[in-house]
């Protein structure tokens, strides 16, 4: 484990606190997202999950504030050694508000054209929806246990995903599948899965990377 | 460990207050008042008293002094109001120089030198209608001598009063007095002198340690307090800044952890200003722990300095209007430096170092 997450779950309690509200975003986060792709995928209609989307969105909006507000309060009473934690924390935090915020862009896709049972990705994209489910559930456990193996297991499964939804926008340029309006749709679709996975990688990677490593990943 | 190391600091800093006090009563008048020349007016008592703290960055330890010098009957008590009244303006020079860390920031640097010098200026605005009051009516110290009679024992006497912490340093001031007086039979002024450098280098050290024990001992807490903060203000802030600067020892550590919370945009001054109260009124806890090693008069010089901050906020903070006054000058002021910062250097060297100079030099 990084010398500066031990540090700050020793130092204080406060921290811990900042960390349960993030782990708060992440939960919410899945909440919508999970949501939102039932009314992408048919199995819910967009007026019965908009409400909670939008509320939930905003709740999140505020946890995130409510952190970077409590992190600058940290870093100004426990000095330059927490400064690192905090940054990470600010980085990862603002990760947790995107998966909203893409969660919402789904809903926008399942109010013009949801996948519906019938069409060719349906199942597809509904197989990334359940293991996107999956990783987002694991995320709070694995950034909370900091646990070095963990946080490279779940890395490597939201990598597998991310070249899933990969392959399938591929697949939908190329027209070896999906109709013309089905298409379109379903690309949108797959990349968001793709961008909410790859917001979830750099959660996890908080566990594993140094400050200045965040967010980057080599090519595959 | 560190409750223990606490207590232990604390003795150390009373048994420095007492040593400082015996070594002014070796020393005798002619010596002492050789050495406190040149404030007898109460333009020079304020100025040196703003001086000295600037000098040593803490007016926990000026206040100790004074609580210590007036104690020992060396400095009178109606001169020594006015060098408290210094000791808080002269407090305020620190968080103002923690401020200067964002110059390079415009707008960050307004914000934080806005949050810092408003207390500049509710000092300033605090003596000067406390100061001619006093001079004419002496009513803070009077007011200070009927609550320090009313606190101590009237049945005891002066010289009956049976004070455990005094007792318990003489342990160490007196045997400390015996060994350089008649055992290496030191005259009684290079003695005095002895003893005073050592009680001023064990209140700094004592003082700068409880302060750094207290703030790791309750780092939590600050950091709640501030996040409580953020959020509310009004009386409960005054609270929070007046139990966080009991707490670390030390006015100028509660201000300045709000600077960077000013600079970041996060605190409005509206909100910290009330904290900044509440560590003036805190502040004065130091002085009346300094007296508990001293006389009656230390704890009457410790009480004007309560009376007087307690005094200022009751004036300044019920009525918006006039709790605004400060806050809004700071702002005027801050605005300025975004023209061009030496206004704010300027301001620094100008209030700290050279109108009290100046009005040493001219009222001594």
């Amino acid at each position: 484990m990084f010398e500066w997450l031990k540090k700050l779950g020793d130092e204080s309690t406060e921290i811990r606190r900042i960390a349960s509200s993030f782990r708060d975003m992440l939960t919410r986060g899945r909440r919508i997202y999970e949501l939102a792709s039932d009314a992408a995928l048919g199995a819910a209609t967009p007026e019965a999950v908009r409400k909670e989307i939008f509320e939930t969105d905003v709740q999140i909006n505020r946890l995130e504030q409510a952190i970077r507000r409590e992190l600058v309060v940290h870093a100004s009473v426990h000095g330059s050694a927490v400064v690192p934690g905090c940054l990470v924390l600010m980085s990862i935090a603002k990760d947790a508000e995107r998966i909203g915020d893409y969660a919402k862009n789904i809903f926008d896709l399942s109010v013009r054209r949801p996948i519906l049972p019938g069409d060719t990705t349906h199942a597809e994209l509904l197989g990334l929806r359940a293991e996107l489910d999956a990783v987002l559930g694991e995320v709070p456990t694995v950034h909370q246990a900091a646990n070095r193996d963990s946080a490279k297991a779940l890395l490597r499964r939201a990598e597998a995903l991310e070249d899933r939804c990969d392959k399938l926008v591929d697949e939908l340029l190329d027209g070896t599948r999906g109709t013309p309006g089905e298409g379109v749709a379903a690309a949108l679709l797959a990349r968001y899965f793709k961008r909410t996975a790859a917001h979830a990688k750099n959660v996890v990677s908080s566990v594993v990377m140094p400050v200045d490593k965040l967010d980057f990943f080599d090519e595959r | 460990m560190k409750p223990l190391k606490l207590i232990i600091l604390l003795y150390v800093f009373l048994v420095a207050i007492g040593l400082m006090g015996t070594a002014f009563k070796t020393m005798g008048k002619a010596q002492s008042q050789g050495l406190l020349h040149g404030i007898e007016s109460p333009f020079a008592a304020l100025a040196v008293g703003i001086l000295a703290t600037v000098i040593v960055q803490s007016s926990s330890t000026t206040t100790s002094m004074v609580v210590a010098a007036v104690g020992a009957q060396q400095l009178p008590l109606e001169i020594a109001v006015f060098t408290i009244m210094g000791c808080n303006i002269g407090t305020t020079v620190t968080n103002t120089l923690v401020s200067l860390a964002h110059i390079r920031q415009a707008r960050e640097f307004e914000r934080a030198f806005a949050g810092a010098t408003m207390h500049d200026f509710f000092n300033v605005i605090a003596v000067a209608i406390f100061l001619p009051l006093e001079w004419t009516t002496g009513w803070l110290h009077e007011a200070a001598a009927w609550l320090s009679a009313h606190l101590r024992d009237p049945n005891a006497g002066e010289g009956h009063f049976a004070n455990p912490i005094k007792v318990a340093v003489d342990w160490v001031t007196k045997p400390v007095k015996e060994l350089l007086t008649h055992d290496l039979e030191l005259s009684k002024t290079l003695a005095g002198v002895i003893m005073l450098l050592i009680s001023l280098g064990l209140v700094s050290f004592a003082l700068v340690a409880i302060t750094r024990t207290m703030r790791s001992l309750i780092a939590n807490r600050i950091e709640q307090a501030l996040n409580r903060v953020l959020e509310r203000s009004g009386l409960l802030a005054i609270v929070i800044g007046a139990a966080l600067t009991v707490a670390v020892q030390s006015s100028s550590i509660t201000t300045s952890l709000m600077i960077p919370l000013f600079a970041a945009g996060i605190l409005k001054l509206e909100n910290g200003f009330p904290v900044t109260l509440g560590a003036n009124i805190g502040t004065t806890v130091t002085a009346i722990l300094a007296s508990l090693a001293s006389s009656a008069d230390g704890l009457t010089i410790a009480l004007v300095h309560l009376l007087f901050n307690l005094g200022a906020t009751a004036l300044v903070f019920p009525v918006p209007a006039i709790r605004h006054v400060p806050v809004r000058l700071a702002v005027g002021l801050a605005r300025l430096t975004l023209r061009s910062r030496l206004w704010a250097v300027g301001y620094v060297f100008g209030v700290f170092v050279a109108i009290p100079l100046g009005g040493w030099l001219l009222f001594r």
